[in-house]
């Protein structure tokens, strides 16, 4: 448990010096940008996650410059911790991202209108639900592709599940009419539901992700450094 | 004590170790009952390796120059006289072997040579 | 003076093979007791690295295992993957490249690797930066390579490390910071429960520190044992072109004809049929490196 902890740690360390006042202000700002001209809450902390994603990929991406993963073995830390500890540290980020954006939108909300009436619109539990979903699930992707074949490698293979979400949308759009009608309904129903709609959200996450992490387990143990 | 090594030599420095500090007890410098330095010391400050060390240390113990006592270090023995005496042989058979060469390639008569060998002996007043 | 039976063994290497499409690692074989430097030494692309990193359980070798710290203590309780794995923290690792971010700090690389240490000594870190003249704001990037190869010898004698493995530390260094770090792996194994591990190509370093040395040729192990068995098992010979016959000559290692002459080495039991005009010499440890490796290549 402690090395999981200081794995963690060493982790926040790693992207320590590449999150400068710099980056967290430009970071800022196009979040502020894009809800600003979208005026729409939901648009401006999906672009903040956005980011966050791609600030969760660092440790990856220097830990490949720097041969890091050699250095976790000569810290004596096992295979298991290093992906708990990757996945605990990435949820930590989105959670650090959520709050972020979500106070950052909310101020914004107390001078346009606009984005707080989009913020407190009755639909907001799921779409909150439906924005983490997405983005958990995508993570939940890329994260074995990481671990299997590394950061270069794998940024490729890591746009994928983008393809798959542009796929998705489209394939929404076009659907027979009898499903875009139950599928209204169910959004109805899900709608009058926050609570229950963000735990079966939660729920799905956390399935999501265990298993995700198994997989990346088995794929970073066959590893060689 | 001195202790120094040739980087150019020849010779092993476990040999060039050993023949200094038999040097040093047949010269007076290291009395019986005086402590060498540990082998891993002298090793550090000599910059070898601590097998070389180790190997003067068991070849002046086996010519009966040193006691090694467990746990304690290497201490100088009392001087043997039988070991002074083949020491003084081996260099001397050294030396004259030396002069016989040269007297060979001079072409200096045998018997001029023993009649040298023994004015030498006169004027170091050595009867 | 029994210095050399009361150690333990610190590593214990046993029939190491690897396959890559390019390059095999075959049989490699070697025993480092405790208190003792080792030269790992052969030609770059000998397969040193990937013997290292065998060992280190940063790659998975095909054949054979690695045993490290093996206890002497026969009631100990048997070796378990996690037991195995909290060896790896009494390694000291001096890499080629340093196996640390490169935009921390010398400051931020003790803080973080600190916590991974059960024996990590700050104040002893301070020393040694502080004697290696390392400023703790500098980022390793921004370090030379002598200094790199100094910060990672800090840090794994900061943590107390009993083994200590170097991979081509010296490669590339000037002589001044050559001899500091070779100053240094003799201080270290003045504690006779501690050992290293030195893979190079600059023999000139091993010839006088290393115990014993551990040589390889193409993926194979061509001697392991002392040093100074080595370099006396073989002797440097040169003579004219008609000094040899056919069967005199076969004994020489490494044959080189030119125009006035011919060198080589030979093993010191076979001096004897040898005529007696030839120049013989010891064999400095570079020479029989390259000998070794030039009679493997007339043989095959």
């Amino acid at each position: 448990m402690r090395k999981l902890v200081n794995f963690v740690g060493l982790d926040f360390a790693t992207i320590q010096p590449y999150l400068s006042l710099k980056t967290c202000l430009i970071y800022l700002a196009v979040c502020i940008f894009v809800t600003l001209t979208t005026r729409n809450a939901d648009i401006g902390l999906s672009a903040t996650l956005m980011m966050g994603m791609i600030m969760m990929s660092y440790p990856f991406a220097i830990g490949e410059k720097c041969n890091l993963d050699a250095l976790y073995v000569t810290l004596a830390l096992p295979r298991s911790t290093v992906v708990s500890g990757r996945y605990l540290f990435t949820a930590l980020m989105d959670l650090l991202t959520a709050v972020l954006g979500l106070a950052a939108v909310g101020l914004l909300s107390l001078f346009e209108p606009k984005i707080r009436q989009s913020l407190l619109s009755p639909g907001q539990g799921l779409a909150l639900s439906s924005i983490f979903l997405t983005f958990c699930l995508l993570q939940a992707l890329q994260l074995p592709a990481y671990f299997k074949l590394g950061y270069s490698k794998a940024r490729l293979a890591g746009l994928l599940p983008y393809a798959v979400l542009v796929l998705l949308v489209a394939l929404l759009g076009n659907l027979p009419a009898g499903l875009t009608q139950s599928l209204t309904s169910l959004l109805q129903t899900l709608t009058r539901q926050p609570l229950l709609t963000a735990l079966t959200a939660l729920l799905a996450i956390g399935l999501s992700w265990l298993l995700s992490a198994r997989i990346a387990l088995v794929f970073y143990r066959k590893r060689e450094f | 004590m001195k202790i120094i090594i040739s980087n150019r030599s020849d010779r092993p420095i476990y040999e060039q170790i050993k023949q200094q500090i038999r040097d040093a007890i047949f010269a007076g410098l290291l009395e019986a009952g005086d402590l060498l330095p540990s082998i891993r010391q002298l090793a550090r400050d000599l910059q070898v390796s601590v097998i070389t060390i180790t190997r003067a240390y068991n070849d002046l113990e086996q010519e009966g120059f040193i006691n090694n006592v467990q746990g304690k270090g290497c201490y100088v023995l009392p001087r043997n006289q039988e070991l002074l005496r083949e020491h003084a042989r081996q260099k001397v058979e050294q030396g004259l072997g030396e002069a016989v060469d040269a007297a060979k390639a001079g072409g200096i008569p045998k018997a001029e040579l023993m009649e040298m060998l023994d004015i030498l002996c006169r004027e170091e007043h050595y009867e | 003076m029994n210095d050399l039976s009361e150690t333990g063994l610190i590593l214990k290497v046993q029939g190491l093979g690897k396959h890559y499409p390019s390059f095999d690692l075959h049989d490699i074989d070697f025993d480092l007791p405790q208190g003792y430097i080792m030269g790992f030494i052969g030609p770059n692309g000998a397969g040193k690295t990937t013997t290292i990193k065998s060992i280190l359980g940063l790659i998975r070798p095909d054949q054979g295992q690695v045993t490290l710290f093996a206890s002497i203590n026969p009631a100990a309780p048997p070796e378990t993957p996690q037991s195995c794995l909290a060896k790896h923290s009494r390694i000291g690792v001096v890499m080629d490249r340093p196996l640390y971010n490169e935009d921390w700090t010398v400051r931020q690389i003790a803080r973080v690797l600190a916590p991974f240490y059960p024996k990590w000594d700050d104040q002893k870190f301070q020393q040694y930066i502080s004697r290696f003249a390392l400023s703790p704001d500098k980022k390793l990037k921004e370090l030379s390579r002598g200094m790199q190869v100094k910060l990672q010898l800090a840090v794994a004698l900061s943590h107390h490390a009993d083994l200590l493995i170097l991979d081509e530390p010296t490669s590339g260094l000037d002589p001044v910071a050559r001899d500091e770090i070779c100053d240094l792996l003799c201080e270290f194994v003045s504690d006779p429960h501690k050992s290293v591990l030195f893979s190079t190509h600059i023999t000139a370093d091993l010839e006088k520190i290393a115990d014993y040395l551990t040589f390889i040729l193409n993926g194979r192990m061509v001697y392991s044992g002392s040093k100074d068995d080595l370099l006396e098992k073989y002797v440097r010979v040169a003579g004219g072109l008609d000094d040899l016959t056919p069967q005199q000559q076969a004994l020489i290692i490494g044959y080189r004809a030119y125009s006035s002459g011919f060198e080589g080495m030979c093993l010191a039991s076979h001096l004897q049929q040898l005529p007696r005009q030839l120049l013989t010499e010891p064999v400095t440890l570079d020479e029989l490196i390259v000998y070794m490796h030039k009679g493997e290549a007339q043989h095959a």
